[in-house]
């Protein structure tokens, strides 16, 4: 346990702690990486053929690298939500959940109502905010009054959302002309385009703030201190007179916030409408959360794991058409980060030397 | 649609049916539990065995064969599991979220890399299990003889759980696992058999799903079966003996949320998405204490390191 000291200001960039921290996420992408590869020869398909529509797909045009940042756009928001909450040591598995609820707010909004673009964008943004905060709003208050631990209560909280968007979607803000999807929002609850003929929009921009935002609460304020050190120990939190219940219900609100936030963003952004079978919405929620354990829960790190996770979706189409591989390889992939990444000891395990390492949650 | 004995009984059968890969899942995820272990991966493990063990049953021309392919490989997930969170000191959330992605992705990919389509393959009906078929009036049903072996494997693990040195052990390695290793016996080898047998289990719940109920393998045959199956293993108070029970109210409101799709008068009432938020709102419930109390295991989720 650190000694509790005065959370100054401070700027230092440490590059040899940088570069410790991102050993491991490195190694696990590799190991990712070489696993898939060995999945594709497996299977018969041409690994250098895949690899080479997987980098062509998010990095050869400058279509590919729009591609790439506006699915990096709400990954970067679900990452951020979780890596809020893992700082406060809270596995907040709801992000999914507060995703679709942002989502169906942007949308009901999007569609009634009719101001001015930035207001409309802004007014979405708030209220989204709002509606996440309240989804995992349950979770946290069962964890702090209850003791329930938010990972079960997150993961009902998910199938409840999904079931409620579902019914939404289908029964009451359901497109008349169009029943498999949702009603579209306004073109001024729309981000205009960053780059024409691509999908990138100034949506962005937006999530990068808010990463810089979050990294500033994090580190540069007193309450960001405080959360992050119920995370480190929360026993040492409690005598050095931090409200842990407080800071654990305003971490888990502002996780779920930002996810709901993350939701809305994407539907302003790319989507516009839920369709019927919720694919346009599903799976950000868990993306974010390889996002953020690849960023090692740090919205610096998360700004470049959002944008890693992108590339590998944008490539997604060129994989499956140009290069015929099935695009889910991409996932395996995904899914073997996240299983090397679960081990802490990476680096010893694969250069058999003892590194003395950080835990995960310090920084 | 009307409401008399023919319905309730068409309903009890059908959530009979329905409760079969949830209470296995459940079974195996509880045993894993009362370790110290939690494996929210059950989800992945079921997605990807319901795929091998339908390719198994073409490839063997036998469902038996199936079965045992999804029982090792479910046993394989489970060593990897267990190997990241017992012996790795991984976390076992982190190890989890990861088997459910690989599921995800790892389905797909081979019901095109193995049968060149996209999203489903059908299972040859004379290859699939064969159904025991049950008349009621002048209508017919079906109930697969799964149904008699999950019983007995919830009888054996409430034996063995709760009348055996064996689940002894396993419940102080999740309750206090130093009391364990006093007596001189691993904690980690004891959590590891938990977690390969528990995942096991789910693997044996996924192929009930391709090729027995549905005699299909598509991308989300698991539809969120895993995570019920995690949410019925709290709602039985890991309790092996109760997951049936669980599992049978949870197959109920499935049961009736699938016949309520299909009566447009019934879905105006209650439109079945409410009826399938049903069993993770009771395990909300649950869990908050607000009906008696669920208490999980003391030691669960903490790595046990030895002093």
């Amino acid at each position: 346990m650190k000694k509790a000291k005065l959370p100054l200001p401070q700027l230092h960039i440490d590059l040899r702690s940088i570069y410790e921290k991102m050993l491991n996420p490195v190694i696990a992408s590799v190991m990712g990486l070489l696993l898939a590869n060995l999945v594709l020869i497996l299977t018969g398909y041409n690994p250098a053929i895949a690899m080479r529509a997987l980098i062509i797909g998010s990095f050869g045009s400058q279509f590919a690298i729009a591609s790439t940042l506006s699915r990096a756009v709400p990954i970067m928001f679900t990452g951020l939500a979780f890596a809020v909450a893992a700082r406060a040591k809270l596995f907040n598995i709801g992000t999914e959940g507060q995703f679709y609820l942002g989502a169906i707010t942007a949308v009901i909004l999007g569609y009634y109502i009719k101001v001015f673009s930035i207001l409309h964008i802004f007014l979405i943004m708030i209220v989204a905010f709002i509606v996440g905060a309240l989804w995992a709003l349950p979770a946290a208050v069962l964890k702090v009054y209850r003791g329930v631990n938010e990972v079960i209560s997150t993961i009902m909280l998910n199938w409840i959302a999904y079931y409620l968007l579902m019914y939404l979607v289908l029964d009451v803000f359901y497109d008349p002309a169009y029943p498999y999807k949702s009603v579209r929002i306004n073109s001024s609850a729309e981000f205009p385009l960053l780059i024409p003929k691509t999908d990138l929009t100034y949506a962005i921009f937006v999530s990068i703030l808010v990463a810089i935002i979050i990294y500033v609460y994090m580190w540069l304020t007193v309450e960001g201190y405080e959360l992050r050190a119920v995370g480190l120990n929360e026993t040492a939190a409690k005598y050095a007179g931090i409200n842990v219940k407080l800071v654990t219900l305003k971490a888990m609100l502002i996780s779920g916030g930002l996810a709901g936030l993350g939701g809305a963003v994407h539907v302003m952004s790319l989507t516009k409408f839920i369709n019927a079978t919720l694919t346009n919405v599903i799976n950000f929620g868990f993306d974010g959360i390889t996002v953020s354990l690849l960023g090692r829960n740090h919205p610096i790190g998360i700004i470049f794991s959002a944008i890693f996770l992108g590339a590998l979706r944008a490539a997604n189409p060129v994989m499956q058409i140009q290069a015929g591989v099935p695009k889910e390889i991409v996932i395996i992939m995904q899914g073997i980060i996240i299983l090397f990444i679960a081990i802490p000891s990476l680096i010893d395990l694969v250069m058999k030397k003892k590194i003395v390492l950080e835990e995960i949650e310090e920084g | 649609m009307a409401i008399d004995i023919a319905f309730i009984l068409f309903l009890v059968i059908s959530a009979l049916d329905l409760m079969i890969p949830i209470v296995l899942a459940s079974l195996g995820e509880t045993i894993t539990e009362r370790s110290g272990i939690v494996n929210i991966g059950l989800e992945g493990i079921m997605l990807m065995s319901a795929l091998l063990s339908l390719y198994a049953t073409e490839v063997f021309k036998s469902f038996i064969m199936g079965y045992i392919i999804a029982l090792i490989f479910g046993a394989f997930i489970g060593l990897i599991h267990g190997l990241i969170s017992i012996y790795f000191n991984g976390d076992q959330i982190v190890s989890g979220i990861g088997i459910n992605v690989v599921g995800l992705g790892f389905t797909p990919y081979m019901i095109w890399a193995i049968w060149h389509v996209y999203g489903q393959h059908t299972l040859d009906s004379k290859l699939a299990v064969p159904r025991i078929y049950i008349y009621i009036g002048s209508q017919v049903t079906t109930i697969s003889p799964m149904l008699f072996v999950t019983v007995i494997l919830v009888i054996a693990a409430h034996i063995i759980v709760n009348r055996t040195n064996i689940g002894l052990l396993i419940k102080a390695a999740g309750e206090n696992p130093e009391a364990v290793e006093v007596i001189g016996v691993d904690v980690k080898r004891v959590r590891l058999y938990s977690t390969v047998v528990g995942s096991s289990l789910a693997g044996l719940g996924g192929a009930y799903l391709s090729i027995d109920m549905l005699s299909v393998i598509t991308k989300q045959i698991s539809a969120g079966k895993g995570f019920l199956a995690l949410a019925n293993v709290v709602f039985s108070r890991w309790e092996p003996i109760l997951t049936i029970v669980g599992g049978f109210i949870f197959g109920l409101f499935e049961a009736l949320a699938i016949r309520t799709e299909i009566v447009p008068w019934v879905r105006q009432i209650i439109p079945d998405q409410f009826l399938k938020m049903i069993p993770y709102i009771a395990t909300l419930v649950i869990v908050a204490g607000v009906i008696g109390r669920a208490r999980a295991p003391k030691a669960l989720g903490e790595p046990y390191v030895k002093e």
